[in-house]
């Protein structure tokens, strides 16, 4: 089942008098349940694509489907139910809003979906046991570790069971064992939950685990394999 | 060089600045506003009380002011005045008389009020009297009068009718004469509105005064002299009583001082709450640049310094602050000088105070000095705002500064 | 939750929070306390000016409120007085008389305003009588003497129990009456010091021989400070055709519009403090706003709509006007407890100045004015909400995309 398809999407940038053409016509078909990695150097258009993708932006042409539904024709508020309802979000920093704990950054996207406290909270507490968590639910980010932020980050963005998480470069940051860890934990997600994750990285480490591996040049992909 | 780090740093962030000037400088330009609008209330008063009746110095028979006795004619009041027509700090020199008395027309209709006899020519020239006659003319011969609009009023005497006036002579016998009326005069003075004015000698005739006056009035060259002048002319008769204007009207000093209180308490307030602003302000540009002054003390700039620059920047911003104030104040006095404060109370007529008859709308008149105190106050309040976000400047720990993101 | 997170936010910088609440709590404090204080001076003002100078409610002859002539005059008074009483149980109904006229003794003569009045009745509503410097108030029978200020008695050069002889006219005649100086008083103010003259009524109308039991001005007193609206009408029913009848803001009109004034004026500079410290709310906002843009964007990523931005900074705003107003209303009210229960004493600063011929007390109390203190509070909650709408609206309106990229 395809959940994200783009069809010869571009986007261009106006920067200053330089037109920069970050996405030049670019397709790209994802389905449920894969596991796939985006490289490519710095500016190879990783992060437009991302933002295509989860509705943070709209293409200059061409289209994007996500869930079925065009992106580029949606109003603001739509995209941001879509990405409420059907796209998770894990950035490489500043993941969680730094005044709400653990366990309420987790239920935060289920609120906005307007689940009630109760259902909140044990979906809550029982990924964030899951994400290997438990007990840690009532601190705030600046008392969690790099690592354990970052964990709190991936519970949040499956709590809602996205048909999508987008992560870019979620392991950028951590030193090498949490970021082991980490890609362990979103791999475990990935085949005992059946959540979809794509996501940016440079690290090789994190290539390995990749069942499909798409990398970028210039705005297009250069190869897409799958493994 | 810092002043120059400061001036650039202060444009970093233009919103926030211009906010915090703008609503520093939104209070200056009350205080000016409010400065004008008291100015203009402050001139009328003056202006009705001392420039148009007393006079800047009045010279009277040792116990008249208190009594107001008519016997208490100014000894030898010919010779005063001469004398004070060659002292060089006098301008103008009039003789007056006072009485009360009752006043009528032909309408059967009396009123006691305050008679008046002047100097035509003398009178004129210091209070400009001739100047507040509505309608008619001033006086011109012995033997005419003119009168209050307020007794105008309630007499119905109108220009060219008649004045019938009566009161006590010196000599025991009843003042009783009729005079023509060739103008009436409004002065914004309820007392003296509410009576007659009549030429000197006619007045001395009447009430048999033999040529004695009452008081005589001087208007001196120099305003701010006017103590030291009176205290000249105090020595030079020592047994007559001399008075500057402030003697004898202390409420008119007395409510400078209450407009001087209020005003200093208006602005105490609004710094106050602006002092608020602008501390918030450079804590803000402070935290915000905690990385960079972990920086610049890691290049050896000393706490010293860094306060200095805060300081720097909170004088810069008080100075444009002041621009921004005086530039809105300048609208405001503007607005006050050419459309006026109405402060109407009764149909057409402004406030009665002390005994003055304010016009409907009090219009603006601004005093330089009055710029000074609110101008410095922003300034004051500005450096005592940058004081505490210069103090956690200075005491970072270039260390944990760095680190900051 | 958005206010949790609204909540969180603020006091995550506490110091700017606090500053942007305290200027808006100090602005409504000083609102507060000024006008408590004011209300209580004009409480005071009214109750006494409107007692001592007309009534609640006052009968006169047609046209004298705007001709002030003295020969306008409501004959038998008496009988109208009694008409009102009885068809107004629980009133104060007393007489005036006012005539304008010379009062002179062998060594001055000077114009003066006379007013008659019935001793007893305006002995409980005149502020003369307790300001006597030296002699008695008049009595029923003393229809031979006068009260007047101090620096009268020093111009005519008159003690206790020395003549004068009051002048004044009637239909163009000119009579003379002696009188016998009874009292002294200083009210403080200059004017009426100097030319207010008071005498029995009974005595007054004795200069008006044409017209039976005259008087200028009946007035209809309650003892609460605010008569019932029902007072006018059932006054003028009972007083009947052929008299102005009046409430004390059309009778006074001086003292009226003064007080209109004096509370616009205050409304005016008042209003402008609260504006003042809103803006400090407006700035803090912003700031937030711009320090939080990444935060902003990452909200949005979540899947907050634009709307739901705008609702945050919006209820920022509110609770930090709610701070504000909290912290205003308690240190407001802390500040007018001493001016209501002990109130304040600016005869040091000015004398007491005379409105509507009544010289005010200048030891004043205040008032909780509970309605002025609603619609301040009210008002620097709105303020705080509008200051927030600026910052909301365009955090509603920020890119995501470029909110991400901020840092």
């Amino acid at each position: 089942m395809t959940i994200v398809s783009i069809k010869n999407a571009s986007r261009h940038y106006q920067d200053g008098e330089h037109l920069v053409k970050a996405l030049r016509g670019l397709d790209l078909n994802l389905q449920k349940g894969e596991f796939t990695a985006i490289m490519g150097p710095s500016g190879s258009g990783k992060t437009t694509l991302l933002n295509l993708i989860g509705g943070l932006d709209t293409p200059t042409e061409g289209s994007v489907t996500v869930s079925g539904e065009e992106v580029s024709s949606m109003s603001k508020a739509q995209r941001s139910d879509l990405r409420r309802d059907h796209v998770g979000f894990i950035f490489q920093s500043y993941n969680l809003i730094p005044v709400l704990t653990a366990r309420e950054n987790t239920e935060f996207v289920l609120l906005l979906q307007g689940v009630g406290a109760e259902e909140r909270r044990a979906r809550a507490i029982e990924i964030l046991a899951a994400v290997g968590l438990a007990g840690m639910e009532d601190r705030r980010p600046s008392e969690l570790s790099g690592g354990q932020q970052q964990r709190v980050a991936v519970a949040r963005a499956i709590a809602t069971k996205p048909s999508i998480v987008l992560a870019d470069e979620p392991t950028a940051n951590l030193d090498s064992e949490t970021k082991q860890d980490l890609i362990s934990l979103m791999r475990r997600m990935n085949e005992e939950e059946g959540v979809t994750f794509l996501f940016s990285t440079h690290d090789p480490e994190v290539i390995k685990v990749a069942r499909r591996v798409v990398r970028m040049r210039d705005g297009d992909i250069e190869s897409d394999e799958r493994r | 060089m810092l002043t120059q780090i400061a001036w650039r740093n202060l444009w970093r962030n233009k919103r926030r600045t211009v906010l915090t000037a703008l609503t520093m400088g939104l209070g200056v330009a009350f205080c000016i506003w409010m400065a004008s609008y008291m100015g203009g209330f402050m001139k009328v008063m003056r202006g009705a009380t001392a420039d148009r009746n007393i006079g800047h110095i009045q010279i009277n028979h040792q116990d008249y002011p208190e009594t107001q006795n008519p016997y208490d004619v100014v000894p030898k009041a010919q010779s005063i005045i001469e004398a004070l027509g060659q002292n060089t700090q006098v301008k103008t020199v009039a003789p007056r008389v006072q009485a009360y008395a009752m006043f009528a027309g032909d309408d059967d209709k009396a009123a006691p009020g305050k008679l008046i006899g002047v100097d035509i020519a003398a009178e004129a020239k210091m209070t400009e009297f001739d100047q507040r006659i509505e309608d008619g003319t001033w006086l011109k011969a012995p033997g005419q009068a003119v009168i209050g609009r307020e007794l105008a009023d309630k007499t119905n005497i109108k220009v060219g009718g008649k004045l019938l006036v009566v009161g006590s002579a010196l000599d025991g016998s009843i003042a009783n004469q009729v005079y023509p009326v060739v103008g009436i005069y409004s002065t914004g003075n309820v007392a003296v509105d509410g009576g007659a004015v009549l030429p000197l000698a006619t007045a001395q005739e009447l009430l048999v005064l033999d040529g004695g006056v009452h008081e005589v009035v001087v208007v001196t060259q120099d305003f701010s002299r006017i103590e030291k002048t009176k205290a000249e002319l105090a020595s030079q008769w020592k047994d007559l009583s001399v008075r500057s204007w402030s003697e004898i009207a202390p409420d008119l000093v007395q409510m400078e001082g209450m407009i001087s209180a209020s005003s200093l308490i208006m602005i105490g307030i609004i710094m106050f709450l602006t002092g608020f602003m602008i501390i918030n302000t450079l804590l803000m540009s402070v935290y915000e640049r905690t990385r960079e002054f972990g920086l610049l003390i890691s290049l050896g700039l000393q706490p010293p310094q860094i306060i200095q620059m805060i300081l720097l920047e909170s004088g810069l911003l008080g100075l444009v602050s002041c621009l921004f104030g005086l530039a809105l104040g300048w609208c405001a006095h503007m607005g006050m000088v050419h459309i006026g404060f109405p402060l109407e109370v009764e149909d057409g007529k402004g406030f009665v105070f002390n005994g003055v008859t304010l016009d409907p709308v009090v219009y603006g008149s601004l005093d330089p000095g009055a710029l000074v105190l609110p101008l410095v106050a922003v300034m004051i309040t500005a450096l005592l705002g940058g004081i505490w976000p210069a103090l956690r400047a200075s005491r970072l720990d270039p260390v944990v500064a760095l680190a900051q993101e | 939750m958005i206010f949790r997170l609204a909540f969180r936010n603020l006091i995550r910088r506490p110091v700017q929070s606090f500053l942007a609440a305290g200027a808006v709590g100090g602005s409504l404090m000083i609102l507060i306390a000024t006008t408590n204080f004011q209300e209580g001076a004009w409480v005071n003002v009214v109750r006494d000016t409107v007692r001592a100078a007309a009534g609640h409610v006052v009968v006169q002859p047609l046209g004298f409120q705007k001709s002030k002539d003295p020969e306008l005059l409501i004959p038998d008074s008496a009988a109208l007085a009694g008409a009102i009483a009885s068809a107004n149980p629980g009133t104060a109904v007393i007489r005036r008389i006012f005539v304008g006229g010379m009062i002179a003794s062998p060594n001055n003569s000077v114009a003066v305003a006379l007013n008659g009045v019935e001793p007893e009745a305006e002995k409980a509503v005149s502020q003369i009588p307790d300001k006597l410097k030296e002699g008695e108030w008049l009595k029923a029978d003393s229809d031979g003497e006068v009260i007047i200020g101090v620096t009268l008695a020093k111009r005519l050069q008159v003690s206790i129990g020395d003549k004068v002889v009051v002048t004044s006219s009637r239909k163009g005649e000119l009579q003379g009456f002696p009188f016998r100086v009874a009292g002294t008083f200083e009210v403080g103010s200059a004017a009426m010091d100097a030319f207010f003259v008071l005498a029995t009524l009974s005595a007054v109308q004795n200069l008006i021989p044409d017209v039976t039991d005259p008087a200028t001005q009946v007035a209809v007193q309650v003892p609460e400070f605010e008569a019932p609206a029902s007072l006018l009408g059932s006054v003028a029913t009972a007083a009947g055709e052929g008299f102005e009848v009046l409430p004390w803001e059309e009778a006074l009109p001086t003292l009226y519009n003064t007080r209109k004034l004096d509370r616009v004026s205050n409304a005016v500079t008042l209003g402008f403090l609260a504006i003042l410290s809103t803006i400090g709310i407006l700035n803090v906002l912003l700031m937030s706003l711009f320090q939080r843009t990444r935060e902003m964007g990452m909200l949005q990523a979540l899947g907050m709509r634009p709307s739901g931005l705008t609702k945050l900074l919006m209820a920022e705003g509110l609770l930090l006007g709610v701070f504000g107003a909290v912290l205003g209303l308690v240190l407001g009210l802390a500040v007018s407890f001493p001016l209501v229960e002990y109130g304040f004493d600016y005869s040091m600063m000015q004398d007491a100045t005379p409105v509507s011929g009544v010289a005010l007390d200048t030891h004043i109390k205040g008032i909780y004015s509970w309605s002025h203190t609603v619609v301040w509070t009210a008002a620097h909650l709105c303020f705080a909400v509008l200051a927030a709408l600026w910052p909301a609206f365009r955090a509603g309106r920020l890119e995501a995309v470029d909110s991400l990229r901020a840092g």
